[in-house]
């Protein structure tokens, strides 16, 4: 069962050392100034976790995409 | 007592000073919740991110609010059912002692009840508050328990008018929300209605942090922060410190930079804000942020380690133990409070803390960063302290985050058997779920305490499965080469702990022998200390040993679960073995210390529901074992009363077992005072409960339903009872089986099957002296009398009837005597007559007989019960003294038909003065005077 890859997009630019704190998510900052965290994420409770993460950290949250692996 | 709360759960969080009031959301709040003096609404939700300020402003409205408001800052820990329910009835009790005192009783119950029943009974003790109620739920998104949102959602729909419930949230909870919107019961305030407007922001930065910023900078701030106040404070605090060594023009600047930076705000203020920190402090505060709840002891046992603390056994109770210096923990939280840093005080005494939350979240995040090898150490010294002082909960959460396998086996094993004891057995299969499942069924006693707690949970089908696995482990665990980890005398006690959950099973299957050898064992292999596991196994041997019918082992074995429970604390194992006890006293014939066993069961019951006045579902049970005696007494009324209460009690907590032991009794009951329809319901009613147990109850309740039938005068039903379930005199009878062939025995008698049913009676007898059930051998007696009387037998028929009436004279039994109807009468007034023969015989001759003379009182008193139960309009029995022949039958047929005797006469052909003799003879044997009662008597004889 291969792990899904996902961005999730928020707003604001996160610094990049956060990334180990999103389970080693790819950070980048967006010109629109969101940022997207892209990366594997290895199930649905993974996926909620990281979402309960961010809400705590209070970043707004703007959309979370399944991307299909080219 | 089950792991206790913090105290500062129930505290109402003090305003703080650093912040500014909200007079607009505070009257928004009021708009919503209250017409003139009463709640307009059930539920108020608050709902935003971390960071807007809801506790605060939730703080801020209890204060300015006249009414009681109860305060429960939830945790993950909260995820528990039991123990969720159980802390909102201590926040209630902030505002009356007793409230709840009932509920909570049952949810500390070692016994897993169903919890809507427990709600409903807390609903209504508060439904009769008079004082308008709140009570302010803090955090409810921590809860993901979908059983909570379900019993919460119950509590909603049942809310008592004068409660209303506020929760804060960061996510909107799994509550039917639609459908209080709908209903106009929801009051709602969100993200939206508390970011802080231009004028807020003005009141706080200006005149609060002092910062004396334009017009023109403040709107940028706001803009920029989009009035997160989370945001504009971590701004504040950096501004502040910004205007301080570099002035004015330099704070204008960095406001314009920061507004044009996208960068999200915490790391743009917290590495800032940090930076500034002094090297102690900044230690202090990343070391310190795995920490839910601070206080100095804990904080230096984190910092430290429990090396170099001061040991303090009362820990967070004595807060004068903290050292107060500026470098101790407790004055670096003071500090950190007094300047306004992100520390909130939790309670009045300045002991306890928490961090704002998305600050902590900060910090964690930087710890884990910079220090990642030493966040297990922390969260291990976190578990040591937690442990230490009691709060197993917080400890084990630490230990998991410690990923400390050893620590949370050792958690486990130490406390699992006493928290279990108060109920807490979800709690501690949570914890074994945490556990690696080959560590579990590696460490016997893991498997043993699974098996516990699936046995206490009634999940019986697994319990085998572990144990079973507690002896693999075990048998590998003497296996190791590395000598073993166990001594013989711990290993004696594993194998006391299996044989005791076995001989549970065991009596759960019905396997009752093997139940009683192993529950012997267990007590052989158990240490006294032990009383939990004693007091359980005691228990099973006392029920296993009654089966057998050793009734005076049982006796002794119920006496003693019921006092090693007691002094183990163990509430409702005790009240069960002291009902099983009073059960057991009514067979062996001791009706007087039965009742006091159930007072003694009923008084116990009271202390652990206390002053509320609620019931324990055990006293169901007791209730019926009180109408048991009082009916064996013939009080009829108050015995019906119980029976109706206990049924009740027992059906409302679904304790099947017990509601059809009622359904038994309540039948009797009526069918002795003349309601034969309602005996019938009664009987239907335990059968389809019995249907749903097994085929013992079903048996008893058939029997039971022949003993009716037979009472109601309808031989051929009770006969065709006996030939479904291939009853026959020739078999072999056990006690088991006791209840069946007492019913054959009557069958046999109302068949005029004399012969064979004193032979059955005989050996019923026989067994019944054997095993001391007494109330039994008078049964069998009464029976054997009336027996023996209908065969002519009158001497024979007197003495067993006098050695039945001496046995139940001391213990007041009037029943069984009275059931016999007219028949008894008569053998009753041929008793009192010699005994007064004997007594002027002994008053003249003055000599000692050696003959049995009974008490005259008592067969007064039971001759008095029998005459008045003949006067009324029902009679008990169907026999008549003098049974019609069969013409007079024929002629009774007729006249209830409506035939005149002139037209019997043409019927029968036979002689008008034949009918009329007929006729009369008819009348005197029904005791009536004219046709119409004759009519009548025949309809309630059931003649025709």
């Amino acid at each position: 069962m291969s792990k899904e890859i996902y961005q999730i997009r928020v707003k604001g630019h996160l610094d990049s050392h956060w990334s180990e704190w999103f389970d080693g998510l790819a950070i980048a900052h967006q010109d629109d100034g969101t940022t997207v965290l892209t990366g594997p994420i290895a199930d649905q409770p993974a996926l909620h976790g990281l979402l309960v993460k961010i809400r705590n950290l209070g970043l707004p949250l703007i959309s979370v995409n399944r991307v299909e692996p080219d | 007592m089950t792991v206790p709360f913090l105290t500062t759960k129930f505290y109402i969080p003090p305003v703080r000073p650093g912040l500014i009031s909200r007079p607009r959301l505070i009257e928004q709040l009021n708009a919503g919740l209250w017409r003139n003096d009463d709640f307009s609404r059930k539920l108020t939700i608050v709902s935003a991110p971390p960071g807007f300020g809801k506790t605060e402003l939730l703080s801020e409205w209890v204060s300015s609010v006249e009414r009681p408001v109860a305060w429960v800052s939830l945790d993950r820990d909260d995820n528990n059912p039991a123990r969720f329910w159980a802390g909102l009835i201590t926040a209630l009790q902030t505002i009356r002692a007793s409230m709840g005192e009932t509920a909570l009783a049952l949810l500390h119950s070692s016994q897993t009840l169903p919890i809507k029943p427990i709600l409903a009974t807390l609903i209504n003790e508060i439904a009769e508050e008079t004082d308008a109620l709140t009570l302010v739920l803090d955090d409810y998104h921590v809860i993901e328990s979908q059983s909570i949102h379900d019993t919460l959602a119950f509590v909603l729909d049942h809310l008592p008018p004068k409660l209303h419930l506020i929760l804060s949230t960061r996510v909107e909870p799994l509550l039917p929300l639609g459908h209080l919107r709908s209903q106009r019961q929801l009051n709602e305030l969100g993200t939206d209605d508390l970011r802080f407007t231009f004028d807020e922001v003005n009141v706080f930065l200006n005149q609060v942090m002092s910062l004396n910023l334009s017009d023109e900078d403040l709107l940028t701030l706001t803009a920029r922060t989009e009035g997160w106040i989370a945001g504009l404070q971590m701004a504040a605090l950096t501004l502040q410190r910004t205007l301080s060594m570099h002035g004015q023009e330099v704070v204008h600047n960095s406001i314009k930079t920061f507004s044009g930076s996208h960068r999200y705000i915490m790391d743009y203020m917290t590495e800032h804000v940090l930076r500034h920190q002094p090297a102690h402090v900044r230690t202090f505060l990343l070391q310190t942020s795995i920490l839910d709840h601070l206080t100095g002891p804990l904080c230096d046992a984190v910092r430290f380690g429990a090396a170099e603390t001061p040991s303090s056994s009362e820990g967070f109770a004595a807060c004068f133990h903290c050292t107060e210096t500026p470098n101790s923990s407790q004055g670096i939280l003071d500090q950190l409070e007094a300047a306004n840093l992100f520390v909130t005080a939790l309670d009045d005494d300045r002991c306890w803390y928490r961090y704002h939350h998305l600050f902590a979240e900060l910090l964690r995040q930087q710890l884990s960063r910079t220090q990642p090898k030493l966040v297990p150490i922390l969260h291990r010294r976190a578990s040591e302290w937690y442990e230490e002082n009691g709060l197993l909960l917080k400890a084990m959460r630490h230990a998991l985050a410690a990923e400390d396998i050893e620590r949370m086996v050792h958690l486990v094993e130490e406390n699992a058997l006493v928290m279990m004891g108060h109920g807490d057995q979800s709690i501690i299969l949570g914890w074994l779920d945490t556990l690696p499942g080959d560590v579990v069924r590696s460490r016997p006693w893991l498997c043993v305490l699974r098996a516990w707690a699936l046995a206490y949970a009634a999940r019986v089908d697994a319990v085998e499965l572990w144990l079973r696995e507690a002896e693999k482990a075990l048998a590998n665990v003497k296996r190791q080469t590395l000598g073993s980890i166990l001594s013989q005398a711990e290993e004696q006690h594993l194998l006391g702990h299996i044989a005791t959950i076995r001989a549970y099973g065991m009596g759960w299957q019905g396997e009752m022998s093997w139940a009683r050898e192993l529950a012997r064992q267990a007590l052989e292999l158990l240490p006294e200390n032990d009383l939990m596991a004693r007091g359980f196994a005691a228990l099973h041997l006392a029920k296993s040993s009654r089966w057998d019918g050793d009734l005076a082992a049982a006796a002794q074995a119920y006496t003693k679960a019921s006092a090693i429970n007691q002094v183990a604390g163990n509430s409702h194992i005790t009240i069960l073995a002291k009902c099983c006890l009073a059960e057991l006293l009514i067979v062996q014939g001791q009706l007087y210390r039965a009742a006091d066993v159930c007072q003694e069961a009923q008084r116990l019951a009271k202390k652990v529901t206390g002053q509320a006045g609620g019931q324990l579902p055990i006293s169901g049970f007791v209730h019926i074992l009180k109408s048991k005696v009082l009916r064996h007494w013939n009080q009829l009324e108050a015995a019906t009363r119980q029976v109706v209460q206990g049924i009740e009690l027992c059906d409302q907590w679904g304790q099947v077992e017990f509601t059809l032991i009622g359904y038994n009794e309540l039948a009797r009951i009526l069918q002795e005072r003349g309601d034969a329809d309602g005996a019938l319901d009664a009987c239907w009613k335990s059968m389809q409960i019995a249907r749903g147990i097994s085929f013992w109850p079903v048996a008893h309740a058939d029997a039971l339903g022949a003993w009716l039938r037979l009472a109601q005068g309808d031989v051929a039903a009770a006969a065709r009872w006996a030939e479904r379930n291939g009853l026959d005199v020739e078999d072999d009878v056990t006690f088991q089986y006791e209840f069946l062939y007492l019913a054959l025995a009557r069958l046999l008698i109302a068949q005029k099957k004399t012969e064979k049913a004193l032979d059955l009676l005989a050996r019923l007898l026989e067994i019944a002296e054997t095993l001391g059930a007494i109330g039994s051998t008078i049964e069998i007696l009464v029976l054997q009398a009336v027996t023996l009387q209908a065969q002519g037998e009158t001497d024979q028929a007197l003495a067993a009837l006098e050695r039945a009436l001496t046995l139940a004279e001391p213990e007041g039994y009037v029943r069984v005597f009275v059931d016999e109807g007219v028949p008894m009468i008569h053998l009753l007034r041929q008793v009192a007559a010699r005994s007064v023969a004997t007594t002027r015989w002994v008053t003249a001759t003055r000599r000692v007989t050696a003959t049995r003379w009974v008490a005259w009182d008592y067969v007064c008193k039971l001759l008095a019960a029998l005459e008045a139960e003949q006067d009324r309009s029902s009679p008990i029995s169907e026999t008549l003294i003098e049974p019609l022949s069969e013409r007079e039958m024929q002629v009774l047929r007729l006249i209830v038909m409506g035939l005149s005797n002139r037209e019997i006469t043409e019927s029968l052909c036979v002689s008008i003065n034949t009918i009329k003799t007929h006729v009369k003879t008819i009348y005197g044997k029904l005791n009536v005077h004219n046709r119409v009662q004759a009519a009548g008597r025949a309809r309630e004889l059931r003649l025709m």
